[in-house]
Formats: structure tokens, C-alpha cells, sequence
């Protein structure tokens, strides 16, 4: 308890009442509660005993986030690492370059290298955004007198994990900062917000940008480099679906693309979304400590079977999304990381256990409509859980008014 | 009637009751037209010049109005100057009327003209009604013309036209932030460009309908 | 077609007027109080920007 003691007896009095840096206590009580979690409790009535807390809350999202981020920083490095020995691409000049041939070096079969290789880019993106994001949050957190939130760890993390890995730095920040900025601070913070920030950030660097975060060529860390993800693959008719196998008949796509690889890994993507498997490790987690709501996931898988479903009873000849069955979709894109990570965030989804189910169905609609009908944009799920956030108050407010008036009938029917 | 200075009406609807950062009327215009300041500069100066003599003329009549059809009278008489700005443009910036395409006729629609024939033309005589139009004109042109050359810098990295910010496609190194030119960045700027001025002149800042109790630490509580 | 238009904009304003209702519980700066609605309207306008350019 040394660092305890030090910290109340030495430290704390300067950031309290009266003290030199009083000003700054924001800042102080965000390393503190960093550190040790805060012993504060609710003095008055209506208490609640439970281990969990905000804190413990974000801390085991992290953790569910980790199998993706780790699975996402070896297949950054893969992914470069392949094209460059195997297909003879350069790599980005730059000291990331450098720093890699100078450790580890190209080779693809190297579990170091590709780590490495990943990590050169990874790393630098989520310091970028954690700095901006405290940059911010602590902004707010100063003039306005709150705590700065652990909250933002998550959507942290979760804003790296759908990046592609060679955005520009500067965008990086600039969606994060937008992010925190409008889509959660204005609102007064974290809990108060209606649309998830990670989200917003990125659909703002979607429309702002899209050219470093939509289309070929952003994928893989390599100069001049021009492949499609398997989505788009899909989507220009290049997925045999009944064979599971891809037709690489297209000059320039090297990559295996089973349905298994596209379960595994190993395919082309934002950083965090290409594992499925990885993302349903997470989900296990959250699913376990009951962190994350199962309705929402069950309605979202629910509603993507459903809908794929209807669009391959459909049928179309000129558009091969049409015909794309649903285990597809759940492995390619970002779905399943939207599915598990994004749709399942307790602040902007429904709140009643009946309008999560239609939350989640809506999204899981949505998300294979805007895949397969429009073909602006290739990737539905970032849309579709923005659109889901904004219909949540409306399904809340009919699952509320419908449970007034079944207790009405029941009560008021009876004596009439 | 109480008796105004000519400098506040002239220059109150600018920063302490500006029509759209106060009132939040007009706002539609002040998305459509300002993704280019060319644009926003003639919707401001045409805004100006119909709410201006729509006050003058409406305040002239306002004797022989009567006050049952006073609102067919007003629209008459701001139909046909927006007509009259309309073919004007027509004639002789025909690419610019182009751009703007409806946005000139729906001046019509604008609440910032109605609303000043009604709240101050009607009962002012006609140089006071003629500054004041004025005035409210320039408000409105101020929050557009901010907005355009925003979302024009930002946008497309040029300014009425002219490459200030030498984009990537040009050999430069600016690269054109593509959500300036779509509609919701003129929701967020009028947002930003609103809170700013708040922050500047605190008494415009609303009421809050419903106050939550302080729950943090660093509150008076503790 | 037109009376399809006119409900889905008395939805979007349902939706706006709820979502509102949910931020009756947020806690903006002094400045922003009644101003977030702009803020609101344009991340709705994000929102919806998935049915632009649908194709059938």
C-alpha cells in the first residue's frame, strides 16, 4: 500500500479544496481511479450489492476484445508480409519499413515477422487514438467538472479495431476526435449518448475520406497494392458459394478464400473483424459474464438468416449478393464484429428485453439489405447499427406504450 | 410603439438576435445553398435585398392593410420581389440561378421574411422597417457566408472558386474532406458555429427544461 | 409513392421526437442546451444515409 499512501498523503492534497493544482483534479482522479478503484459509495438509499461496476464493465469488453485485436495484429503482418515475398509488391516506404526489415524481416511463414509487421502499424493508430480520445475527454471532463470515464477505453479500442491498417494517422485522429467530440461528449458523456461513438468516428472518416477506407486498395499494408475484400468479391460475382471455394479467376486475387478461411482468418479487412472465430471467443466472454445482452446477438444472427434467406428465395440474375446464403454473411465484412461488439452496446441499443429482440432483428434486416440492394455501400453493418441506434427509442417507445396498454385492459377490461 | 436606435436595429439581429443562430429560422436554405460560398453569398445578398424591401413596402402600406387578409397582401408582395430577384439572376447570372435552382423561389418560404413584416414591418414606419430587414439580412448572410466558406475550404479546399488549399488529386497536399459537401456537416457546423456564440454572449442560452442532480464527485455535494 | 414519402418523414420525425426524449436524461454544456437537436438531426442524417443510392 505504499503507492496508496503516497498518493493520499503526498499527491492527493494538491488536486483538493484549497490545493496548488485544484484545477486539475480531473486529471488526478483519472490516474487515481486507474490505479486503485474507488472506494466512494452511495450514502443514501437504494442501494445495490454487485461486484460490477463501469470500470469492471469496460475492462471485461477489452478483454472480449482482445482474441480480434491480437488475430488482427498478426493478419495485418500477414497479409503484407504475403504479398510481398510471395508477389513480389513492395512494401510502404517509411520507418515502419525499415523497422521491420531491420527485426524481422518479410517472410509470411514467421509468426515474429507477421507480428511484427502488424504491430508496426497497429500500434502507432491506437496511441493516436488514445491520445486524442483522453485529449478530448479530459477536456470535457476539466471544464465541465465530471470524471473522465473508463468508457472510453472501449470505444477506444473498438474505434482501432475497424480501422483498415494503412489509414492515414491524421484521419485517425480526426475520426476519433469527431467520435468522442460529437457523437458522445455534447451529450454530457459516457451513458448519455444515443449512437455509438466508435461508429460515428468511423462513419465519419466513410464519408469524409473514403478513399483510405473504402475500396481495393487500403487493405493491405503494400505499396500500390490493388485487391478486393472477399465482400466485394462476393459482390462482383467472384465467390462460387455452392463450391465454398473461390474462383480465382481474377488476376491479382491471391488469397484463398474458403468459407473456413473466411471463419479463421487470414483474409483481407478492417484490422479486427476478419476472424470470426476470434470475434466468437469475445462473444463467449461477454456472453459468459453476461456483459453483453444474447437477445441482441440472437436477434441480429436471427435477422441476417432471415433476410438472406428471403433475398435467396428471390433470386436475381444480374446481382450475385442476391444469392449469397447467410453463413457467408456472418463471416464476411464486419458482421460479426459489429454483431458482437457494436449492436450489443448496452447505451445505444434498445433497453426493454422485447426491443432488443427488435433492435436486433432490424439491424440483422438492415445490414443484408444494404449489402446486397445498394451497391454505394459494400459494407452494411457500420449503417445499419447507426440506423438501429436511431430507430432504439422508437422500438422502446412501442414496447413501453404496448405493455401500458395490456396492463390497462387487463385492469381496466376486467371491470367493464 | 417603442421607439428603437437605428444602430441596434441595424445591428441587433447580427450577434444578439441573429435569425438563424437565435430564432432558428431559415435553416433549410443555410444547408441547400452553402457548400460553395459563391452560392451562399448570392442566397445571402437576394435574402437581404427581399426581406429589406418587403419591410419597406409592406410598412408603407401597413395603414391600408387590412388586418384580415394581411398575410395574402404580404406574400403578394414578397412573391413578386422574389420574382423579381429570380429573373434577375436569370438574366444575368444564369450558371449561379442554375445552382441554386429552387432555393431562390423558396425565399418565399422563408420564415425570416415573414416573420420580420409580421413582428416589426407592420408596426414601424417604413425606414426603420427598411433597416431592419436590412439588418435581419445580414444575419441570416453572416452564419451563411461562414458556413460556405467552411464547408467550401474544408470541403474542396478553395475559396469562390479559387484552389487556396492545393488538393492531392492537383499534385498539392490537401485532402478534400468529402463530408463538408454532404448536408449533415451543415447540421454539426451550425451546431458548433450556435454553441460558439453562446459560449460568447451567455444570456442567449436556454433554460433547461429539466435539471438532473449532481452526481459527481466534484460537485458541491462532496 | 407520395403518401409513402409523407409517412416515412412523419416516422423520421417520430424517431427525431423520441430520440430527444431519450437525451431529456443527457447533460450538455450550458452553450449546447436545445442546440444538441442540430447535433442530433445531422447524426441522424449519418443515420440514414444507408438508403441513399438503393438499388432494386
Amino acid at each position: 500500500m505504499g503507492l496508496r499512501n503516497y498518493l493520499d498523503k503526498q499527491v492527493a492534497p494538491h488536486f483538493h479544496e484549497g490545493g496548488k493544482f485544484q484545477k486539475y483534479y480531473v486529471f488526478y482522479e483519472m490516474f487515481d481511479t486507474m490505479l486503485y478503484s474507488p472506494s466512494s459509495t452511495t450514502g443514501a438509499a437504494a442501494h445495490v450489492r454487485d461486484g460490477i461496476d463501469l470500470k469492471r464493465v469496460m475492462m471485461t469488453v477489452w478483454f472480449a476484445a482482445l482474441p480480434a485485436l491480437l488475430f488482427g495484429l498478426y493478419n495485418v503482418g500477414y497479409q503484407a508480409n504475403l504479398q510481398i515475398t510471395e508477389f513480389g509488391f513492395s512494401p510502404l516506404p517509411g520507418w515502419r519499413t525499415d523497422l521491420v526489415a531491420a527485426l524481422g524481416g518479410f517472410d509470411y511463414t514467421s509468426l515474429w515477422a507477421n507480428v511484427l509487421h502488424g504491430a508496426v502499424y497497429y500500434i502507432p493508430i491506437m496511441i493516436v487514438v488514445y491520445l486524442g480520445g483522453l485529449l478530448w475527454e479530459g477536456l470535457f471532463a476539466w471544464k465541465r467538472g465530471h470524471e473522465v470515464n473508463e468508457g472510453f477505453f472501449v470505444t477506444g479500442i473498438l474505434f482501432t479495431l475497424i480501422l483498415p491498417p494503412s489509414i492515414p494517422l491524421w484521419q485517425v485522429f480526426l475520426g476519433i476526435s469527431f467520435g468522442v467530440v460529437i457523437g458522445k461528449e455534447v451529450f454530457g458523456g459516457t451513458g448519455k449518448n444515443f449512437m455509438n461513438p466508435a461508429l460515428i468516428g468511423r462513419a465519419f472518416l466513410f464519408f469524409a475520406y473514403p478513399a483510405q477506407i473504402s475500396g481495393d486498395e487500403v487493405w493491405v499494408a503494400v505499396d500500390n497494392f490493388s485487391g478486393a475484400t472477399p465482400l466485394s468479391l462476393a459482390a462482383s460475382g467472384n465467390i462460387d458459394f455452392d463450391a465454398g471455394l473461390t474462383a480465382l479467376a481474377t488476376a491479382g486475387q491471391q488469397v484463398d478464400i474458403s468459407w473456413m478461411h473466411t471463419f479463421v482468418g487470414g483474409i483481407q479487412g478492417s484490422i479486427g473483424e476478419t476472424s470470426t472465430l476470434a470475434i466468437l471467443i469475445g462473444a463467449g466472454i461477454l456472453l459468459l459474464t453476461r456483459i453483453a445482452s444474447w437477445r441482441i446477438m440472437a436477434a441480429v444472427a436471427l435477422g441476417v438468416v432471415g433476410t438472406s434467406w428471403m433475398f435467396n428465395a428471390v433470386g436475381s440474375d444480374t446481382n450475385p449478393m442476391f444469392a449469397m446464403p447467410w453463413y457467408w454473411h456472418m463471416t464476411l465484412g464486419g458482421l460479426a464484429f459489429g454483431l458482437v461488439f457494436m449492436a450489443t452496446d448496452p447505451v445505444s441499443a434498445a433497453m426493454t428485453d422485447a426491443g432488443k429482440w427488435v433492435f436486433g432483428i432490424l439491424i440483422g434486416f438492415m445490414v443484408v439489405v444494404i449489402r446486397v440492394i445498394n451497391p454505394a455501400f459494400p459494407e452494411g453493418m457500420m449503417l445499419a447499427i447507426l440506423f438501429g441506434n436511431l430507430c432504439a427509442p422508437l422500438i422502446d417507445y412501442f414496447v413501453v406504450q404496448a405493455n401500458i396498454r395490456r396492463r390497462q385492459r387487463r385492469t381496466v377490461g376486467g371491470a367493464v | 410603439m417603442a421607439e428603437y436606435k437605428t444602430k441596434d436595429i441595424l445591428f441587433q439581429p447580427i450577434f444578439n438576435n441573429n435569425p438563424i443562430a437565435l430564432q432558428i429560422l431559415g435553416i433549410c436554405s443555410a444547408l441547400a445553398v452553402t457548400t460553395q460560398v459563391s452560392t451562399a453569398l448570392t442566397m445571402a445578398i437576394a435574402l437581404t435585398t427581399v426581406t429589406a424591401f418587403s419591410s419597406l413596402f409592406i410598412s408603407i402600406l401597413r395603414n391600408q392593410i387590412p388586418n384580415s387578409i394581411r398575410m395574402i397582401v404580404q406574400v403578394v408582395i414578397i412573391a413578386s420581389l422574389v420574382i423579381l430577384v429570380d429573373q434577375f439572376l436569370r438574366a444575368f447570372s444564369y450558371e449561379l440561378s442554375r445552382q441554386l435552382s429552387v432555393f431562390i423561389g423558396l425565399i418565399i418560404t422563408n420564415c425570416i421574411v415573414m416573420g420580420r413584416a409580421e413582428a416589426f414591418a407592420m408596426s414601424n414606419p417604413p425606414v426603420p422597417a427598411f433597416i431592419d430587414g436590412v439588418g435581419n439580412g445580414l444575419g441570416y448572410s453572416l452564419i451563411l457566408v461562414i458556413l460556405g466558406i467552411v464547408r467550401e475550404l474544408f470541403g474542396s479546399g478553395s475559396l469562390l472558386g479559387y484552389q487556396v488549399l492545393p488538393v492531392i488529386s492537383a499534385g498539392g497536399w490537401y485532402q478534400p474532406n468529402g463530408i463538408f459537401l454532404l448536408p449533415p456537416s451543415a447540421f454539426f457546423l451550425i451546431g458548433l458555429i450556435i454553441w460558439g456564440l453562446r459560449a460568447w454572449k451567455p444570456q442567449q442560452v436556454e433554460q433547461d427544461q429539466f435539471s438532473i442532480a449532481p452526481n459527481s464527485r466534484t460537485s458541491d455535494l462532496y | 409513392m407520395e403518401h409513402f414519402w409523407n409517412r416515412a418523414v412523419g416516422g423520421e420525425n417520430m424517431t427525431l421526437a423520441l430520440v430527444c426524449g431519450r437525451l431529456e436524461y443527457s447533460d450538455s454544456s450550458d452553450g449546447l442546451r436545445g442546440i444538441v437537436t442540430f447535433i442530433t438531426v445531422g447524426l441522424m442524417s449519418l443515420g440514414f444515409m444507408s438508403f441513399s443510392d438503393v438499388q432494386l
